[in-house]
């Protein structure tokens, strides 16, 4: 669980293990679906600039992880880059090997986060999971897809904007997760 | 705006985003936020040393060199990528590229690049530009259409 406006997380915000079997479900159909939707929306907006992707798909991640645990964001994260991969036609293509790198460099990240303990909260989380998305997506364009050194020049200003996107859907994800603390009868409910 | 006013409005509301986030954070986030700002200024800066004004740019195709440009003469080429075709253009020390089928257009939207080791690549379309200093600067001999890099020796 991660804690929220930096405070750990006590008996009232804390849900790990709180959710039965089908309430879990549940939550994480709805967050992928939500992720799912945020994905193909942002891939029709026009871009702020050069580089320059928000990834407001992965705040769904986030809360998956801080509600549910790491099992949570895994579902989000893969149903995420294989639905919106399909919806968008570009199934199997560069782009989907890119997103599905980005995603698994974010999971291990995440999962480094959560073996760290209560430390880092939602910000720090996306943030670290922000930097090693891009990274592993630099790094899968080195292997599979451009196969040039040079490709690794463009990691100043990737990962600069990562810095920025990954601290923004942080705090995202962290107001989601303060609303979500303050209903969480709603989901617990019978 | 006047400068004042400006600065009046400004240092309130900085004051505000930063007490926010400060209150949205703990010390260890605040640490890696910091930690990972000043890696990756030292990253850029440290490429920005090292570079120097390019004289020729490379047009890869898959890791294949297929066309190389001097920067001192306008210019522009085609070339086909995974995507469809992919435009090149040169000019006054400069190059960039001009996709038309990419679904983020990154390298266009990188503009010109004009320093040494800069790329602009359209990644689903397996086209990179990379800047290079001049032949009779660098050493470095124009190399023929189909040449393999060598990712290790550059």
């Amino acid at each position: 669980m991660l804690p929220v406006n930096g405070k750990r997380p006590s008996a009232r915000t804390s849900w790990a293990g709180g959710l039965s079997g089908s309430r879990r479900d549940g939550l994480i159909s709805t967050l992928a679906a939500a992720s799912v939707a945020a994905h193909l929306l942002e891939s029709t907006l026009p871009g702020f600039g050069p580089l320059f992707k928000l990834g407001l798909a992965n705040v769904f991640t986030l809360v998956a992880f801080a509600v549910v645990g790491w099992s949570g964001a895994v579902a989000v994260s893969l149903i995420r880059v294989v639905a919106g991969a399909l919806a968008s036609g570009s199934f199997l293509g560069p782009t989907f090997l890119m997103s599905l790198a980005g995603a698994l460099g974010a999971l291990l990240a995440l999962r480094l986060v959560s073996l760290a303990g209560e430390r880092l909260g939602p910000v720090g989380a996306s943030l670290a999971a922000s930097l090693a998305h891009m990274l592993a997506q630099v790094v899968m364009a080195y292997l599979v897809v451009v196969g040039h050194v040079g490709v690794f020049g463009l990691l100043p200003w990737l990962l600069g904007m990562s810095w920025g996107t990954g601290i923004l859907n942080g705090l995202l994800a962290e107001r989601i997760l303060a609303t979500l603390a303050r209903h969480r009868e709603m989901l617990e409910a019978p | 705006m006047r400068p004042g006013r400006f600065l009046r409005e400004t240092i309130p509301l900085a004051g505000a985003a930063f007490r926010s986030l400060r209150g949205a954070t703990t010390p260890w986030d605040r640490w890696l936020i910091g930690v990972s700002a000043i890696g990756i200024v030292l990253l850029g800066y440290q490429q920005r040393l090292t570079a120097t004004p390019g004289g020729e740019v490379v047009v890869l195709r898959d890791n294949r060199a297929v066309r190389v440009l001097p920067l001192d003469r306008e210019a522009w080429v085609e070339v086909e990528g995974k995507l469809g075709r992919v435009k090149v253009e040169t000019r006054r020390g400069g190059a960039r590229l001009l996709e038309y089928r990419s679904p983020r257009l990154i390298g266009t939207r990188t503009g010109w690049i004009t320093r040494t080791g800069q790329v602009a690549a359209c990644v689903p379309c397996g086209i990179m530009l990379v800047l290079r200093g001049s032949p009779a600067v660098s050493g470095e001999g124009i190399s023929p259409p189909g040449e393999r890099f060598d990712a290790l020796a550059e």
